[in-house]
């Protein structure tokens, strides 16, 4: 019997395998409009009609801040949570085509087919983040400072790992679309409970109540800080929530490739 | 380096919470064999490939490639196999020389061998014009060759398929047929899942028919022939009435079955004595006969015979 090639082959570091698998699921978002184009387009869209619609309201009630400064870090928000649940979309296709059993058996490992699209997903949040600020500085967006929106961007590039790695572990444990989907919708959901026109004190009583106990409020409110150059009051809370999201699903990713283990 | 067998199974049970998919299958694929396995949907097929590919775990028994276990050493065996899953497992947005490349570098190979592999492949299997095109525009008879061009990217010393030609056009399977022969004419131990009888027919050296999960016959086609009777005598007889009674007759020493009215499908052996005495109780039971037909013995016939619940 010939011996085969890969048994032939000296054993190499994973890099190679973590940087291919990076390369094809940032191909396979580029060639995905769905992946790409639909959170920038969502992006693009709230900023246009928020922005157009309640930038004079809005100015008068937030005490010379700019409303597209206040209403920014929310609009990148809602589409970090949109782009990145694309992780979970693709592995959720490897999965249901086979694929990802097919690189497994090939590598041994099916790690480095999960870290791919999660960078991938990472790398289209950042190209969509990209083309938002730029869109919002079109229509007047002035920050304070630039590494101040370099910082925004960095939270908001941590709460999509978060959610990447929530979806991808959703889409392994229970191989359905629909719950791969529920991140997004979750993390989507809950961003209209923080102060989204408006300051949090300025809400209504219960509105308030749902905001306060609200996680991704201190990360809007982090992020709207950094980006007008106020003090930082929200980011220990903010900074902790998103960590705990990204170790949160870091820890779902785990327990998921291990159930599955179990059920082979 | 030589392993004969290339896949030895004992005893193998795998349960699925309260369903047993496979109940304690023993069987044996020798180097260099097209081994087919046979059976019903739920038989069991699937699950003992997917056992044999070290993608499930057994819930009991072993099974060894080239004397590697599955279980315990999954990687190395894993590595010996080039696996055909049932649907297209392939990246529908990269192209044949992108999917390729990226099956090489899973595999650990160099950029060289990689190169030269995904040429040497597009070549054999015919996808040169095909290289940059998406896989989600290539038609299903393209994508399946690229599907077992993948499984091959290592030089495996066994491929397994799983239904490889379901959804294909006749011209398409026989292409692929063909493709499939060549590859074993090199040496490739093939291990093949299908429920098409025409297709095990074709390429089975070797063939097992699995029923609820277990080995009911293994063998070569020929084999399996002459154990449900070399060849299948087709009685007109004058009546229904004497064709079921033919049928129900618990003397008659071999298989009846009858498929419409006063037809009779009798698995006639080549052995003179059981002849003769099976002529002699057709005669008893039968009454008149009104025409006769002998076909050689198919696959449908074993697979009728044996698979049949």
């Amino acid at each position: 019997m010939t011996l085969p090639l890969a048994v032939a082959a000296p054993r190499r570091s994973p890099a190679p395998v973590v940087l291919a698998a990076v390369r094809r699921s940032t191909r396979a978002v580029l060639r995905s409009p769905a992946l790409l184009i639909a959170p920038v387009a969502q992006s693009l869209f709230f900023l246009l009609v928020y922005a157009g619609q309640l930038t004079t309201v809005g100015s008068s009630y937030l005490g010379g801040t700019s409303f597209i400064t206040f209403l920014l870090p929310l609009i990148l928000l809602t589409g970090v949570a949109t782009g990145a649940g694309a992780a979970g979309t693709l592995v959720l296709r490897d999965i249901t085509s086979g694929y990802l059993d097919r690189l497994r058996l090939a590598h041994g490992s099916t790690t480095p087919f999960l870290v791919g699209p999660v960078v991938a997903a990472l790398i289209a949040v950042i190209l969509q983040m990209a083309v938002t600020v730029v869109g919002a500085a079109v229509i007047g967006y002035r920050p304070a400072s630039w590494p101040g929106v370099l910082a925004m961007l960095m939270l908001m590039l941590m709460l999509g790992l978060g959610v990447a790695l929530l979806s991808t572990a959703l889409a392994i444990r229970t191989v359905s679309a629909s719950t791969t989907g529920l991140v997004t919708l979750a993390v989507f959901g809950l961003s209209f409970f923080t102060g989204v026109f408006a300051p949090v004190d300025d809400l209504a009583t219960w509105m308030r109540l749902i905001a306060t106990v609200n996680p991704l409020t201190y990360i809007v409110e982090t992020a709207r800080q950094l980006g007008s150059g106020d003090p930082l009051t929200a980011a220990p809370i903010g900074v902790a929530a998103t960590g705990t999201l990204a170790v949160a699903g870091i820890a779902a990713c785990a327990l998921a490739l291990r159930t599955a283990r179990k059920n082979r | 380096m030589t392993f004969d067998p290339i896949v030895h199974v004992v005893e193998l049970t795998k349960i699925y919470g309260t369903r047993t998919a496979l109940d304690g299958l023993t069987l044996t694929v020798t180097q260099g064999s097209r081994f087919v396995v046979l059976g019903h949907n739920g038989a069991g097929k699937s699950t003992l490939l997917e056992i044999v590919a070290t993608l499930r775990v057994p819930t009991s028994g072993s099974v060894r490639v080239a004397g590697l276990d599955t279980a315990t050493q999954a990687r190395e065996a894993g590595r010996l196999i080039g696996l055909a899953p049932q649907s297209n497992a392939l990246d529908p947005l990269a192209s044949p020389a992108e999917v390729l490349d990226f099956q090489a570098v899973a595999l650990g190979l160099g950029r060289r061998q990689r190169t030269r592999r995904t040429r040497e492949l597009l070549d054999l299997f015919g996808l040169g014009e095909h290289r940059a095109s998406r896989v989600a525009k290539l038609s299903g008879g393209t994508r399946r060759k690229l599907d077992l061009a993948v499984a091959l990217v290592a030089e495996p010393a066994l491929v397994i398929l799983d239904e490889p030609t379901t959804g294909l056009d006749p011209l398409a399977r026989i292409d692929f047929w063909a493709e499939l022969t060549r590859l074993n004419q090199g040496g490739t131990t093939l291990l093949i899942s299908t429920q098409d009888l025409h297709e095990a027919d074709v390429l089975a050296t070797d063939i097992a028919v699995l029923r609820e999960g277990t080995v009911v016959a293994q063998g070569t086609p020929a084999a399996l022939k002459q154990r449900v009777g070399t060849r299948t005598l087709t009685l007109d007889l004058s009546s229904d009435v004497a064709s079921k009674a033919l049928v129900s007759s618990s003397r008659v020493g071999f298989r009846a079955d009858s498929d419409h009215g006063n037809r009779v499908r009798l698995g006639v052996s080549d052995d003179p004595a059981a002849l003769r005495n099976a002529l002699a109780e057709i005669s008893g039971v039968a009454g008149e006969i009104t025409g006769l037909h002998l076909d050689e013995a198919s696959l449908d016939d074993v697979f009728v015979a044996l698979a049949a619940r």
